[in-house]
């Protein structure tokens, strides 16, 4: 192995560590350094960013009724038992048993 | 600690430093980064597939659906429960027998489900000519709770009401309540 530090002249070579061949520059280090730093915080902001995202999307896994009934509209099933019934009388009464209705709605 | 290296290109050769102390602060930084998405992507996953799906919203109404075909068919009422004006006093078990309905499991000490069908004549409305309940009804306090603050780890309670009538013609109002608990299996507590 070469010992370079015996071969090296402190005047043409001002800003080298002992024992190395090519010259430190500081500020390419420090800008190296700090777009590590910032690569990191933007990883960790993505993950964090993810995690809000799927804890939001678990709680849309509770399914409500008005989800499945969007899909199967027409056939209300209590609706279809009063208008039976509102036939069988000639819709006697329809207006006093509609607000009833509504009103428990 | 520096090292030095020989590297050769064709006819030259080239001395190169290798920094072995930075290598290893970049290999830590690399096993850091990875440990960081790993637990992020783990707690994704546990995040979303650790909440179950909540489905008692939909079963408290598939309950009240079944508890109104079993009342009342084709706009007549059943007539076990009301016959000629007169109505039969049933009891809960009865009742879930006729429907037929089967609360308890295996899978729970104490049941699930509740249900409550109330029949009001249109000339008094304050109070039921037959009232049928049946299951626990332990989880109607929930109910009252829920109407006023939607609450995910309370029981589900749903509420109906139709029109029917019954053989003779009189008219009645029929309220049903459905309610099923399972919060252990559809909810995350």
């Amino acid at each position: 192995m070469l010992n370079y530090k015996k071969t090296r002249d402190p005047a043409w070579f001002p800003r080298m560590p002992v024992g190395s061949l090519l010259p430190r520059s500081r500020s390419g280090q420090i800008g190296e350094t700090v777009t590590w730093i910032i690569a990191t915080l933007v990883i960790i902001g993505i993950l964090i960013i993810f995690l809000v995202v799927s804890s939001f999307m678990s709680k849309i896994k509770a399914i409500h009724v008005a989800d499945v009934e969007t899909d199967m509209k027409e056939s209300n099933l209590v609706k279809e038992k009063t208008s039976f019934a509102y036939q069988l009388t000639n819709y006697k009464n329809k207006d006093i048993i509609e607000n009833i209705l509504k009103k428990d709605d | 600690m520096w090292k030095v290296q020989n590297f050769s290109i064709g006819k030259f050769t080239m001395n190169l430093i290798k920094n072995k102390k930075g290598d290893k602060i970049i290999s830590v930084y690399w096993f850091a980064i990875l440990v960081i998405v790993a637990g992020g992507i783990f707690g994704m996953v546990y995040i979303f597939y650790g909440t179950p799906y909540d489905v008692r919203e939909v079963e408290a109404n598939i309950l009240t659906n079944q508890i109104a075909d079993c009342v009342s068919y084709a706009g007549r009422i059943n007539a076990n429960l009301i016959l000629d004006g007169q109505a039969n006093s049933m009891t809960g078990e009865n009742f879930l027998k006729m429907c037929p309905l089967n609360f308890k499991s295996d899978e729970w000490e104490e049941e699930q489900y509740y249900l409550e069908v109330k029949f009001y004549n249109l000339s008094g409305l304050d109070n039921p000519v037959l009232n049928v309940q049946a299951g626990n009804n332990n989880w109607l306090a929930d109910c009252v709770i829920q109407e006023k603050q939607k609450q995910e780890k309370l029981p589900q309670c749903i509420r109906k009401s139709f029109y029917s009538l019954d053989d003779a013609n009189n008219q009645y109002i029929i309220k049903i309540l459905g309610v099923v608990r399972k919060s252990e299996k559809n909810v995350k507590l």
